[in-house]
């Protein structure tokens, strides 16, 4: 798990301060407890990062599982990529960087030393016999062997869309022109283990109605439209295996292994809004047209969907978020303000209801400001760190020269 | 009163829905004293134990778990809020004294109907806050006790880590509440007749709900805030505080059986 490196890194510092003794070696030390300190941190936000990774790419829990030596290289990736999280922060995606998200992306992995050459199309190539090679090594005894025929047999029609078969929408549904030519070697490759992979990979239903839909227009190899260029592109990295945030044994191992956690903004939750009220409002309105029509760089229809599905939830009935307890809460709130033995009207009970949660409110953005600030600011610590090593230095110097 | 004990109170004052979502505490505290009664290697190599690679486990879990709830809670109230605004807007236009078919009777009644909805809608929303609060406090005790017992510097990084996770970064419902403190004002000016009208005696909340959990939320952080160590019963004794004329007045029915 992610945390491991972290621990270990830390514990040889520690180790070394306590095996080299607090006081003299203090400032020798401190040298050494930043820099493990450096390698840590940006680990650490690996389940962060791992997590907004998973955003990225729709991927089926059983993938994560099936790969589980990827950890290590996918931890590997983003380990010197900082940055990278903030780059994919999804209120802020534009519409028309395609290859320039991926491209941070690939750069972090070609620094690190990982052999993914995916990018272009110029390395399509390349990728072909990195991805195959890496599904022959990754070829183990749980990847089915069914012939790739059948695969591309399966029907189009997904319960994502709604009743949009037909090789029509499934043409509209092909992205790039580097995606499907990308896609043509990989299933052209005629290699068991590559085939079986896609239907090891497409295990979830859910992905796996847009995966054979993907995979269905590849063979038809018609490379045209915009449509789904952002949804199929973030497809894009996927099947290599490699490039896929795959979850750390640990996540996996969560109630919600890999659902992808996007955070709705309101101003994202507008672009929905407005996509939606084009389409005709939140009734005829499909996840796949908002997608379309949102254009948000990283934005997957599996968030669209889920989102939509809250947003209908929300407009149809309005007092209720989340079902049943919900609507049981407002009844008992009824019922308590009836309770109340001074006999206040409703309106004071709310008003006085308001009261307890202003100052509540008030009270807890005190407590977050201290907490962030004062307990835990790594500067202080720092400064601190650093106004002990040099008045112990000090210290030090003023005994060598008094001897 | 220690944070366990206050934590399990305010878990059971919470929404139903969100009582499995809050910090395992008293696991963690549990493999703590686990870890340091096992002892550590004397080969000084960095294997961990087995209750270490546990409680690591388990944080990293947790930390999980408070992102996925909380992201989930604010994508909702994202919706909600702008749900909100459009209902009052499409009531005002409708009903409202300039509206399409102006009916004050309508009105008044859709008017209160949304502001129970709002208010209860800027309680859930304080009520998330408070959740994110409760659990970070959970996290850097329980983190500080681990170091404590075990002499390792796992708090450092993993707070500044918890610092930068979703479910601390609380601004955006903070803004939420806070635009929907405006939108009541707006909508539900206060009449300043009947607010000097303060209840002199005591009100009861009896059932549970957002107004009791926000009460019970309260009067736990006017606890930690006062540096309590005794904690009987819900409803205060006076204080100097600011709040406590206000929480004087309110009582939860009955003290919260601790477990």
């Amino acid at each position: 798990m992610e945390a491991r490196p972290a621990l270990s890194i830390q514990r040889s510092g520690a180790k070394q301060l306590s095996n080299m003794g607090m006081s003299g070696a203090l400032s020798s030390s401190f040298p050494v407890l930043p820099a493990p300190l450096k390698e840590t941190f940006p680990k650490l936000p690996d389940s962060q990062r791992v997590s907004i990774e998973r955003e990225l790419v729709t991927r089926p829990p059983t993938h994560a599982r099936h790969l589980p030596s990827n950890s290590g290289l996918v931890g590997h990736i983003f380990s010197s990529s900082p940055g990278l999280s903030s780059d994919l922060h999804y209120s802020s995606l534009s519409p028309h960087e395609k290859h320039s998200r991926n491209s941070p992306f690939i750069s972090q992995s070609s620094t690190n030393g990982a052999s993914l050459p995916l990018t272009h199309n110029s390395h399509s190539g390349s990728l072909q016999s990195t991805t195959s090679s890496h599904y022959a090594k990754e070829n183990t005894d749980f990847w089915h062997t069914d012939p790739l025929p059948s695969f591309l047999d399966f029907p189009v029609n997904t319960s994502i869309e709604n009743g949009q078969a037909g090789s029509n929408s499934c043409n509209a549904a092909i992205a790039s022109e580097e995606y499907s030519k990308w896609a043509d070697q990989l299933i052209i490759t005629d290699d068991d283990a590559l085939t079986s992979n896609w239907t090891e990979l497409l295990g979830d239903t859910g992905v796996m109605d847009l995966e054979r839909k993907i995979a269905y227009q590849v063979s038809n190899s018609s490379p045209n439209s915009q449509p789904y260029q952002s949804e199929v592109h973030m497809q894009l990295p996927a099947p290599s295996g490699e490039i896929v945030p795959i979850a750390t044994p640990s996540s996996s191992a969560n109630s919600a292994p890999s659902k992808p956690r996007m955070r709705w903004t309101p101003e994202l939750h507008e672009a929905f809004v407005e996509a939606v009220n084009k389409l005709g409002g939140s009734e005829s309105a499909t996840p796949k047209g908002v997608l379309k029509l949102m254009k948000v760089e990283g934005l997957t229809i599996y968030h669209v969907k889920s989102h939509l599905q809250k947003y209908r939830t929300a407009r149809y009935r309005p007092d209720s978020s989340e079902g049943s307890s919900e609507k049981k809460l407002t009844t008992f709130e009824e019922l308590s303000s009836l309770d109340l033995k001074t006999g206040i009207k409703i309106t004071e009970a709310l008003r006085m209801q308001m009261e307890v949660q202003k100052r509540l409110h008030e009270q807890l953005e005190a407590v977050q400001v201290c907490e962030h600030v004062y307990q835990d600011c790594p500067f202080s610590h720092f400064i601190l760190s650093c106004w002990v090593a040099v008045s112990v230095i000090m210290v030090v110097c003023n005994t060598i020269f008094d001897l | 009163m220690k944070f366990g004990k206050r934590l399990k109170q305010q878990m059971q004052e919470t929404l139903p829905g969100w009582r499995d979502k809050f910090l395992s505490y008293k696991e963690l505290k549990q493999l703590v004293r686990q870890i340091s009664s096992s002892p550590t290697q004397s080969n000084g190599s960095l294997g961990y134990g087995k209750a270490e690679k546990e409680f690591v486990y388990l944080l990293n879990n947790e930390i999980e778990k408070f992102n996925a709830f909380f992201m989930e809670q604010e994508e909702d109230f994202v919706i909600r809020h702008k749900e909100l605004q459009q209902r009052i807007q499409r009531v005002v236009d409708k009903w409202g004294q300039n509206g399409s078919q102006a009916s004050e009777a309508n009105y008044k009644d859709e008017m209160a109907k949304i502001r129970k909805d709002i208010v209860d809608f800027h309680g859930e929303m304080v009520l998330l806050v408070n959740y994110s609060n409760v659990n970070y406090t959970g996290l850097a005790k329980i983190l500080k006790k681990y170091d404590k017992r075990t002499g390792g510097l796992l708090r450092l990084p993993f707070i500044q880590k918890v610092l930068q996770q979703p479910f601390f970064t609380t601004d955006l419902i903070s803004k939420l509440v806070k635009e929907c403190e405006s939108t009541i004002e707006a909508v539900f000016p206060a009449e300043d007749g009947k607010k000097t009208k303060e209840p002199k005696q005591t009100i009861t909340v009896a059932e549970e709900g957002i107004f009791r959990n926000t009460v019970a939320a309260l009067q736990t952080m006017q606890d930690i805030r006062r540096g309590s160590s005794t904690y009987g019963h819900f409803s205060l004794p006076p204080l100097n505080l600011p709040d406590s004329d206000l929480t004087q007045s309110i009582q939860l029915n009955s003290p919260i059986p601790i477990i």
